[in-house]
């Protein structure tokens, strides 16, 4: 009976300490752990990557484990310390709170070291984004995925009707009216109502094709309240209220479809447009049907464009590095391979997105039809990095629509209208300046 | 007489071990997901984050006059406080009786009644997810049989019935009350098969019809499963988020928002001290709503043994 108790009490206590890991941290030496969001773009290129690490490192062994919830689990580790990778491949998603708690290391020395010869990772980056991953002054982060959004369409349907990609939004207009009468049903766009900010991938660029690129600059300084009245972000939510605030442009039953169901009906034919990213490709490969079509339209120029051609990354995916990352120093090397032109191409091959780095995808042979057409957008165009460092905007204080977010379902069912949107957003934050400014201490 | 006693004495530690043993892991873990994820929580609402130390600071009562300054200008969660409002009379004044009625109907062995086992119990084996999709489908606008038949009937509602303002709660409601039912009915039908079948057999004996039967001696008899399951109902009010997650994902425009739902997509934003804010509040209004009708609940009937 005593051998009974005692074993109970042993196996309680194991279990106890096991719970709370005195040690805290995680991880081997030498066994590089990179936790990492499984989604979309699946893993074999981390796979590859890990292989080509492995074989640069002998003796290194590089450990992979993805999910599609790793953005949700890896905040409580790397807060507490407990279990942690050595790097992250992360969803958009605060990691300002993380940087300036000290979860992070400082991955300044990594910004400074050369990727390829006589060439920072720094000086390698798109210039745009050299600060994304800073705050406070120093390095925490570097982005994952640059990207590419627009308008993607059928291509084969549009070619068997002989409808032209529209360059300007009148034509886009004219466009619409065309499929709606030689569509035989078919109807001109499709787009997921119940993730509607699939719409900021158009407005958005319609915004900085008015406002030109210092005004995004401007406005996600979020300096004033002034910068809510922007005429750029009227004009735009206006095109986007005459496209898609008439009902019969869209699917029945739009607004409150999700992201892979509106695909669905965009790869069936169903509808002729979707708002949408480079990824959809990756995203539906197991379902597209055998002949189908797809190509990304650079988005259709407003009338009045300071700069017509504009692509909207959607900059917001993330690496970091725990500050108390077991394997500190082969983490930073194997950041800094994947920073080289060689795992560059190689990422963007089997992903079909590229990085926000200086290279050029297009060259990459046996590309798809579709990440072509997308890479030349992103390649040609001027990139819309919506990036703030503005505690107020950290805090949740500020965004780009501040009242009540995306304001596209609204407008959509005539429950408002764009002037209405713009003018409330002015008005909410004019009468909350004062209380963001002393939530971040900036008064 | 001394050996004995100190056997009783030894066999009285080795006693207490065992209980002590049984009883830690449960008080931990009490200890831990409960005592201290609270207090936390509470005081998490009465601080802000700072971006230039890297640290929380207390900010008073800051981040509930903000709420409070949301919830009279801002329509978001004055309809999310609707919503999970409703949700009151849906589970504990529709979704309870159908899951009486149908719990006694399956205890009576009602033609068809296996059948029935089948379509109220299923919801309670398959996981949310699945069952959330497969209710999604049938109202896709396109393709699901519900919303054709619908049609067929001139109901088409602009968006999409989990597009559309007017009906996406509605919907909701139909979901719950549908996946509600055979969670309820697993315990209803356990505690009718409990009662004695000498009180039932006499009641018939005397010429008892069915509806009496129910309502003058089954309802009372399981009265303290239906109190159970009336205030689990309720907190339902202040908790359910996942239904209107995946079935609306809280649209068209926060139609389809809930507390709870609230709370979580804070957190999600990493707006950890306003959603503790919005909890606690929430908390402070629950917890005696909750023991009122509890105590109500017990006033009203007895507590049954047999």
């Amino acid at each position: 009976m005593k051998k009974v108790y005692l074993t109970i009490v042993i196996t309680i206590v194991s279990l106890v300490l096991m719970a709370c890991d005195v040690t805290g941290g995680g991880g081997q030496e030498n066994v590089l752990r990179i936790d990492f969001v499984e989604a979309g773009l699946g893993r074999e290129w981390l796979v590859q990557l890990k292989e080509k690490f492995e074989a640069e490192n002998p003796g290194v062994t590089v450990k992979l484990e993805g999910n599609p919830n790793m953005t949700a689990n890896a905040g409580p580790k790397i807060e507490n310390n407990r279990d942690i990778a050595d790097i992250y491949f992360l969803l958009e998603t605060n990691w300002q709170r993380w940087a300036t708690a000290g979860y992070l290391a400082n991955l300044d020395d990594l910004y400074a070291s050369e990727v390829e010869e006589g060439l920072t990772m720094e000086e390698k980056m798109v210039d745009e984004v050299i600060d994304f991953g800073k705050i406070n002054g120093t390095y925490y982060a570097i982005p994952w995925n640059d990207g590419v959004t627009g308008i993607v369409y059928n291509a084969g349907m549009f070619e068997e009707n002989n409808w032209e990609v529209p360059e300007t939004f009148d034509e886009l207009l004219a466009l619409v009216e065309t499929i709606k009468e030689e569509g035989r049903g078919v109807k001109p766009f499709t787009w997921p109502g119940q993730y509607s900010a699939y719409w900021n991938f158009v407005v958005y660029n319609w915004w900085a094709q008015i406002e030109g690129l210092d005004g995004m600059k401007e406005f996600y300084e979020f300096g004033s309240p002034e910068v809510f009245k922007q005429e750029g972000k009227l004009k735009a939510l206006q095109a986007f209220e005459l496209l898609i605030g008439d009902q019969s442009n869209s699917m029945n039953g739009v607004n409150g479809l999700i992201h892979t169901n509106s695909q669905m009906y965009f790869i069936n034919g169903i509808a002729a447009m979707i708002p949408n990213g480079i990824w959809i490709e990756s995203e539906m490969q197991h379902v597209i049907p055998e002949g189908f079509r797809m190509k990304m339209m650079q988005t259709p120029t407003l009338e009045g464009a300071k700069e017509p051609l504009i692509n909207n990354p959607q900059l917001g995916d993330f690496i970091v590095v725990p500050k108390h990352a077991k394997n500190l120093e082969l983490a930073k090397d194997f950041l800094r391979m994947m920073a080289t032109d060689e795992a560059l191409m190689l990422y963007t091959k089997l992903t079909g997105t590229p990085r926000p780095f200086k290279y050029d995808p297009t060259q990459i042979e046996g590309l798809s039809e579709f990440v072509l057409s997308a890479l030349e957008i992103w390649k040609n165009s001027k990139p819309l990095y919506a990036i703030s460092k503005n505690p107020m905007y950290f805090a949740n204080d500020l965004n780009t629509f501040p009242r009540s977010g995306a304001p596209y379902g609204e407008i959509y069912l005539g429950d408002t209208t764009a002037e209405e949107v713009w003018q409330k957003d002015y008005q909410y934050v004019v009468s909350r300046w004062d209380e963001f400014l002393k939530n971040n201490n900036m008064n | 007489m001394n050996k004995s006693t100190s056997y009783i004495k030894k066999s009285k530690v080795l006693k207490n071990i065992f209980i002590i043993s049984m009883l830690a892991l449960p008080i931990l873990h009490f200890l831990i997901f409960f005592v201290y994820i609270n207090i936390d929580t509470i005081l998490l609402s009465f601080q802000r984050f700072n971006y230039n130390t890297g640290s929380y600071q207390w900010v008073g009562m800051d981040n509930f006059n903000r709420l409070y300054r949301d919830f009279i200008e801002l329509d978001g969660i004055k309809t999310a406080l609707i919503n999970s409002l409703l949700l009151f009379p849906v589970t504990n004044f529709i979704t309870l009786p159908l899951s009486i009625i149908s719990a006694y109907f399956l205890y009576r062995k009602v033609p068809g009644n296996k059948i029935f086992r089948i379509i109220f119990f299923l919801p309670s084996i398959l996981s949310i997810v699945v069952l959330t999709m497969s209710f999604q489908f049938m109202l896709d606008p396109y393709f699901g049989p519900g919303s054709q038949v619908l049609r067929f009937f001139g109901l088409d509602p602009v968006g999409g019935w989990f597009g559309n303002k007017g009906t996406v709660m509605p919907v909701i409601f139909i979901y719950l009350i549908w996946a509600g039912i055979g969670f309820n009915v697993v315990l209803l039908n356990g505690a009718i098969s409990r009662i004695p079948q000498e009180i039932i057999e006499s009641a018939r004996l005397d010429g008892i019809g069915m509806f009496k039967e129910l309502v003058l001696i089954v309802v009372p008899l399981v009265w303290p499963t239906i109190t159970t399951l009336f205030i689990v109902g309720t907190t339902s009010v202040f908790t359910l988020f996942l239904q209107n997650m995946l079935l609306a994902n809280g649209g068209p425009s926060g139609a389809s928002m809930t507390i709870a739902y609230m709370v979580v997509e804070m957190v999600q934003n990493g707006n950890l001290t306003d959603a503790a804010a919005l909890g606690t509040a929430f908390t402070l209004i629950g917890v005696p709503i909750i023991f009122l009708i509890k105590k109500f609940m017990e006033k009203f009937g007895d507590n049954v043994e047999y």
